[in-house]
Formats: structure tokens, C-alpha cells, sequence
């Protein structure tokens, strides 16, 4: 019996929780690569990603869907076409408490387009709990400017519930009428 | 594609890097970059790749200065280092691309170093070299690559920068402390003061708890669960069976004469203004601070009383709505500071107060067979979610249709779609001129999972009707 498998890709800044919403919602132990942060970046994270996490869904016997985050510092963006191959859609995990998320957002909707535009993006806010601005409403106008049409959801990275509920919007954006 | 004229790679050594980043960059040489860099040994070597971020890495090339050969430097900063092309940070195959490029010409241009490279070789690199996708296709960047500069015609060369104009090398060194602002939007500098904003039950601090899909529940727990699960429904979405006779009484109401009324009114006229808004409603207060999105009262969606406090119609004056002066901003920062508890989120506040004052009723004014779109969708994780939710969302998103046309596509009872309908209005999520919303529809993805997706959908739903 063959196995069917899908990957569905996790991306943002560093420190936007890429990693714990894996962990949080794979059936396995998510492989990390995390590794200390040596430059700059440990000044945000103690530790970060270097190449990429990897977690799975066992959605039945013989099919799997497999999560794939992409590093935090974004220093190796040739692994994003490798990664975003036979993806079935992105989820942009967006850290509120960045300078300026608004160039993040930019950043990230650019460097996948063309991904977003054959398949689908939902959008995450995290650490919406710890700064409250820019708020659900500007990121939903930012998207406009540049072009995009998503769901945003605020969320919890490490709260099963609200990856689960990210993963949903991605499903039912790729095909409303899915039950 | 590369031609056969394509100039040899440039053969490097890499130094003073991690292991894991050494295996990228090296995944990334036998691969894409393959016409480009070659590994080689000491003898052989026209270039160092070096990463400064790695400890020690800086000190150990600038101050003791072991550069023999050009060096491309790896580093968030620009280090300002001799004889060397700089790549910021996040880098790209596009930039490390150049970056051969560039020290293709400082191998040409420099008499003192050694090179067999010729200055068409690296003219050809700039030309013909494109970064490809695995499939062969141009990959698409986000990052603008700034060439190198090309004015090193002396031996000592200046170092080149590869900057990212996408994101700055500074976006990586912001702290939340110093960003961070508090509730009525004034920066502030310590985090700690920030901590208790939280409006949801985890804080960023948090250990992660990680439960089962479906986490085995007795009988007895899931039956008790399912009963209040449904009545906690019936609260939002009512009881009425579908029919065909929408002018009927109990399937109106006139939103005004209630409490969500008085609530969306202050919501608009907070985000007019930009300023925090209160409504006194005796005894209650309920502040509306638009930009962080947030409600501060006592008076909490969840209990009982409010639920009596949204259904009671509201007589002439019983209610009033005014802008904060800066000394109630003060004293409300303070309330807030000691009482956290009683902070909400806004768009969660609208949802639960409209959903149970309309008890999937629509409004009197509302004209049923009129499409509308859903401009945006709502902050799911946020809201109270009821049975299909989220399918609506999809649906009325994805095309703009009258509220029965939705109800009879998703197979579905009317009054969920609309009770939807009050949610997102109240959220001011639905656009009444369909004509204004920018078309969503875009061609269908190209499937890939099939039923998969309907299974995966399912499976984390865990048995969840919604």
C-alpha cells in the first residue's frame, strides 16, 4: 500500500513561534534544528532554528500530512523553493512584537508569492498578548496593500487548539467546501 | 540553463562555521550552486566563505589577520573587513551568487592574487548564472540583491555589500522590551509591566502543554461536555427551524434596541477617533480602547447576568457613551494594571455580545435576498465558534451570496449562517456592496490532497461539528 503525503509549510521572523506551533500539533516528536543563536538573533531567541523543523499529522493509516518550518533567520532561502515543493499551503506565523511587522509581512508574502499564489497562506499572529499594536485590523488592511487575501487569526502558538484552528482556515481556503 | 561557455566555479573553503550551517551551504553547493562554488582544498582554494557571526570568527580573521585569499563574509553586520565581498544576512542564493561574481573581479582585478579566473568568466557569471528552484524555474525573491561594488582596481578592496532591502539587518536586533508599548499605546521600557496584558489563558512565558488530539474523556465527561456544548449554542444561535417566511416576527429583531446597539455604536465611534470610549451603562462601565483592540469591564460575556444584560431592550438614555479625557485615560491605565482580569479581547467581546442578543435572528432593516461579501475573516481562535463557523467563512469569503443561498449550498440550518451574519457585522467584517470587495475568487489550487484534505479536516475537528 502506498503512502500519500502532503507537506504544509510554516514560516515568519525569527521568534514567531514556528517551532512550538510544530511541536504543538505534530503526532511525533518534532525534529528540530534548533541550535544556540551565535549573532544577533540571540538577542530575541536563546536558541534558533538552522535548517528546519519537521513534525507530522498521521491523518490515517496510510496517509500523512508533514510540517515543515523554515529557519528563523532566514539565511538560507534556497531552501524555501525546496521546501514549499508539493506544499499544499503556507502558514505565515507573524511576531507582534517585532519593530515592524509590517516589513515582515512584506518580506515573507514576497519571498513566497509565488507558492501563495498557486496554493494558499493563512496568516498567525503571535505574542499578540504581550503587544497589542498593531492590532487584527492592520494586518488584515496590509494585506490588501500588498495584494493578498487571507485569514488572520490571533494566536498561541503553543495552544494546540489555535494551530489546529490555523490549519482549518488553510483547508477551508483551499477548498471551501471541504467537511 | 547554463551554457557550455559557463565560467568554472570559484573554489572556496569554508571557514569558521557551524556544523549545521556548513551542511547547508554545503547541501546548497552540490546543488543549485553547483556551477558556481566548488569545494576544494587548501592548495587549490581562490576564496574563504567565513562566517563572522561564529564565535570567535572575527577576531580570528581581522586581528590576526590570516587572509591570504579574498574572504566572503557571512554576517548580520557589515564588518567593514579588507579584501572581502560582505552578505548580509538573511542570506540568499541570489547574493551568495554575486558574491562569486564579485570576487571573481577582485581575483581578476587584484595583481597580487593569483587567478586563473578571467574577467569575461566573471562578466559571464552575472549574466548567465540565475538562482534556479530544483524544478528549473527562476526563483522568485523577496530580497533585492544589490550588485557589488566593481571599483576595486587596487589591491586593496573595499568591502561590498549584499543587503536585503526586504528586511533590514536591523529587523533582526529589535527586543521586545524596547518595542513594546503599554495599553493606551505609550512605549514603555519594561517588560515585566507588560506581563499581565494577557487576554488569552497562556502567556508568552508559558511552557508549552502539549495534549492529545483526542484526549480519552469518559462517557459521562463527553456527555456532559456535548450538553453544554449544545446549550452553549442554542445561547448564540437560537433554536428556529428554517423557513421560508423571513418577514416573521421571531426571526427579526432591531439591533438598535439592544445593549450590542449601543456597542458597535461606541466601537465606531472609538475607531473614529482613535480615542478610548466608554459606555456606562449603570452599574456597569465597559471601555472600548480601539487600537489594541481591547474591552475593559467587569461585566464579562460569560455570565449569566450578561446574557440577561444582552437580551434586555435598553429604554431612551438608560446608556451613555462618552470619549475619555486624558485624566480618566490615567485612572482607566491604572484600573487596568490592577485588575487584569477583567480585560477582553475586542473582536471576542462584539462576537459573544451580538451572537446572543440575535439568537440566529437577523436584523429588521436586513434585505434577506441581497448578496453580501465577507471582506475579511474573523480572528477564529479568538471567538466563541459554533457549529460551521468556519465552513461559512470559507464560503461566504470565497464568493458573495444572500445569507439562505449559503445555508442551502453548505446544507446547512439557516440559523447558523445567520447568526454568522450578526458576528461579522458587528466585527464590521461584512461589506454590504458586494460590488466593492476585490474579487477573491482566484483559480482553484492546484489540488494535491484530494480527500486528504477532508480527512485532515476532520481529524482536527476530533469530532467537532464545526
Amino acid at each position: 500500500m502506498s503512502v500519500v503525503n502532503r507537506k504544509i509549510i510554516f514560516t515568519g521572523p525569527v521568534g514567531s513561534g514556528k517551532t512550538t506551533a510544530i511541536v504543538s500539533i505534530s503526532d511525533i516528536a518534532p525534529v528540530t534544528t534548533d541550535q544556540n543563536a551565535s549573532d544577533m538573533t540571540q538577542k530575541r531567541k536563546r536558541n534558533t532554528t538552522v535548517a528546519m523543523d519537521y513534525g507530522v499529522i498521521n491523518v490515517s493509516e496510510n496517509e500523512r500530512v508533514h510540517l515543515y518550518g523554515t529557519p528563523g533567520q532566514e539565511r538560507f532561502d534556497f531552501m524555501w523553493s525546496i521546501l514549499t515543493k508539493g506544499g499544499i499551503g503556507l502558514i505565515l506565523l507573524m511576531d507582534n512584537t517585532r519593530q515592524d511587522p509590517f516589513q515582515d509581512l512584506k518580506f515573507y508574502t514576497g519571498a513566497f508569492k509565488e507558492f501563495i499564489d498557486e496554493q494558499r497562506m493563512v496568516v498567525g499572529i503571535t505574542r499578540m498578548d504581550l503587544q497589542r499594536t498593531p492590532n487584527i485590523d492592520d494586518y488584515r488592511k496590509w494585506l490588501d496593500e500588498l495584494g493578498y487575501s487571507a485569514p488572520v487569526f490571533e494566536i498561541d502558538a503553543r495552544s494546540r487548539k489555535d494551530v489546529s484552528v490555523l490549519i482549518q482556515g488553510l483547508l477551508l481556503s483551499l477548498d471551501p467546501g471541504v467537511s | 540553463m547554463f551554457s557550455k561557455s559557463s565560467p568554472r566555479p570559484l573554489i572556496v573553503e569554508l571557514m569558521d562555521i557551524s556544523k549545521q550551517n556548513e551542511a547547508i551551504l554545503k547541501f546548497f553547493i552540490s546543488g543549485v550552486g553547483n556551477k558556481v562554488f566548488s569545494i576544494g582544498t587548501s592548495s587549490e582554494v581562490e576564496a574563504y566563505i567565513v562566517d563572522y557571526d561564529f564565535p570567535g570568527a572575527k577576531a580570528h580573521w581581522d586581528e590576526e589577520q590570516v587572509a591570504d585569499k579574498p574572504r566572503i563574509i557571512l554576517s548580520t553586520d557589515n564588518p567593514q573587513a579588507d579584501n572581502s565581498v560582505w552578505v548580509g544576512k538573511p542570506l540568499s542564493s541570489k547574493k551568495l551568487i554575486e558574491a562569486a561574481s564579485a570576487i571573481k573581479d577582485i581575483l581578476t582585478k587584484s595583481p597580487s592574487v593569483t587567478s586563473s579566473t578571467s574577467a569575461s568568466d566573471a562578466e559571464n557569471l552575472r549574466n548567465e548564472v540565475k538562482p534556479k528552484k530544483p524544478d528549473g524555474k527562476a526563483v522568485t525573491l523577496a530580497t533585492e540583491t544589490l550588485v557589488p561594488k566593481k571599483n576595486t582596481t587596487t589591491e586593496k578592496v573595499t568591502t561590498a555589500t549584499l543587503v536585503s532591502s526586504g528586511q533590514s539587518v536591523d529587523d533582526n536586533i529589535d527586543t521586545v522590551t524596547s518595542k513594546s508599548k503599554d495599553f493606551i499605546g505609550r512605549s514603555i521600557k519594561s517588560e515585566s509591566s507588560l506581563s499581565h496584558i494577557a487576554v488569552g489563558k497562556l502567556k508568552s512565558e508559558q511552557v508549552p502543554k502539549k495534549e492529545p488530539i483526542n484526549k480519552p474523556k469518559t462517557k459521562e465527561q463527553k456527555a456532559e461536555e456535548v450538553a453544554r456544548r449544545e446549550m452553549r449554542w442554542k445561547e448564540l444561535c437560537g433554536e428556529n427551524n428554517d423557513t421560508s417566511t423571513h418577514q416573521a416576527d421571531e426571526l427579526r429583531y432591531v439591533p438598535e434596541n439592544y445593549f450590542i446597539g449601543k456597542l458597535t455604536g461606541a466601537v465606531r465611534l472609538a475607531k473614529q477617533s482613535q480615542q478610548i470610549v466608554e459606555i456606562q451603562a449603570n452599574p456597569y462601565s465597559i471601555y472600548i480602547l480601539p487600537n489594541e483592540h481591547l474591552i475593559f469591564t467587569k461585566l464579562g460575556v460569560d455570565s449569566e447576568r450578561f446574557i440577561k444584560f444582552s437580551h434586555d431592550k435598553i429604554q431612551q438614555g438608560e446608556m451613555n457613551i462618552h470619549i475619555l479625557s486624558s485624566i480618566e485615560t490615567g485612572k482607566l491605565e491604572l484600573q487596568m494594571n490592577q485588575q487584569p482580569e477583567h480585560i477582553h479581547s475586542l473582536e471576542s467581546y462584539l462576537w459573544t455580545s451580538s451572537l446572543l442578543v440575535s439568537k440566529g435572528r437577523i436584523p429588521a432593516t436586513m434585505d434577506i435576498d441581497k448578496k453580501t461579501a465577507l471582506r475579511y475573516w474573523p480572528s477564529f481562535a479568538r471567538i466563541e465558534a459554533f457549529p460551521y463557523s468556519m465552513r461559512i467563512a470559507a464560503l461566504w469569503h470565497h464568493s458573495p451570496d444572500t445569507l439562505i443561498e449559503m445555508a442551502t449550498k453548505l446544507a446547512i440550518p439557516q440559523r447558523y449562517v445567520f447568526a454568522f451574519y450578526n458576528g461579522a457585522d458587528a466585527l464590521g467584517l461584512v461589506e454590504h456592496d458586494p460590488k466593492k470587495v476585490k474579487k477573491q475568487i482566484k483559480a482553484s489550487p492546484k489540488k494535491k490532497g484530494g480527500g486528504l484534505i477532508s480527512r485532515l479536516f476532520k481529524r482536527l475537528l476530533g469530532g467537532d461539528p464545526s
